[in-house]
């Protein structure tokens, strides 16, 4: 099984299930799958743990859903609203300027 | 191992006050998922017991999918959620609807009341003729 993602990972799970949503409409499977394969294995959300998070993201208008039936089963199918694009760059913006001031302590730990 | 029981989860979710929509959707989204498992595990060549239990363990245990959804506030249903409202529109709602329910029906329903008020005053009034009958025909005995 997949390591499991420390505490300073919370909110990364959601960012992740936003940008790949933000490509095309996927169902849970199909989304931890891409999470795993876009970050290199580096980052794998827990699988039914995705869930929470999905049914969140719709419930805050992030997210809507959709049902559709493939291959004789029903999967439910997310997809990202406005309100989702919207917290999807702040998002992003909030976690690239952490990422800058992470890179620049760990590049220069003297000047702290 | 057989799949695990998604309608107990369920339960523990809706014990939990989390909303029926979102626990039966978890529920059927999950078994959809270890179904998929499942599949991707016979692809790789494993089978029976050995399929199913990977399957399982790629999922996660029924506490920690559990802990995961009790961590999202806006999953519970509005009574859990703003149980200080649920308290004071509750009973206010209940006051409101005890009086309202039986008029509103009586409304609904005026002229089949009419006539079964009609019948019952009609039997009244031949059970009162004939006991009036029966008290006379006493008296004059």
């Amino acid at each position: 099984m997949a390591q499991s993602n420390p505490p300073f990972m919370t909110g990364v799970p959601e960012l992740l299930v936003l940008r790949l949503l933000a490509k095309r409409d996927m169902y849970g499977y199909e989304l931890v799958k891409s999470v795993r394969l876009t970050t290199g294995e580096a980052i794998s959300i827990g699988e039914g743990v995705i869930y929470p998070v999905l049914h969140g993201l719709e419930r805050n208008g992030a997210l809507k859903s959709k049902r559709k039936a493939v291959d004789g089963r029903t999967r439910v199918y997310y997809a990202l609203t406005d309100k989702g694009r919207k917290r999807l760059e702040r998002l992003q913006g909030e976690w690239r300027r952490i990422q800058t001031g992470i890179t620049a302590a760990l590049e220069n730990p003297g000047h702290a | 191992m057989p799949e695990p029981d998604f309608r107990a989860l369920e339960r523990r979710l809706l014990d939990g006050g989390i909303a029926t929509i979102h626990a039966r959707r978890i529920a059927d989204e999950l078994s959809g998922h270890w179904q998929d498992l499942c599949d991707e595990a016979t692809r790789a060549g494993l089978g029976g017991e050995e399929m199913s239990a990977w399957a399982s363990r790629q999922l996660g245990g029924e506490s920690e999918i559990t802990a995961a959804v009790f961590a999202r506030p806006e999953l519970k249903c509005w009574i859990y959620r703003y149980p200080n409202v649920a308290r004071v529109a509750l009973p206010v709602a209940y006051l409101t609807l005890l009086p309202a329910v039986p008029l509103a029906a009586g409304v609904h329903h005026a002229p089949l009341l009419a006539r079964w008020g009609a019948c019952l005053m009609l039997s009244a009034l031949f059970t009162a003729a004939l006991m009036l009958t029966l008290y006379l025909s006493i008296l004059a005995a």
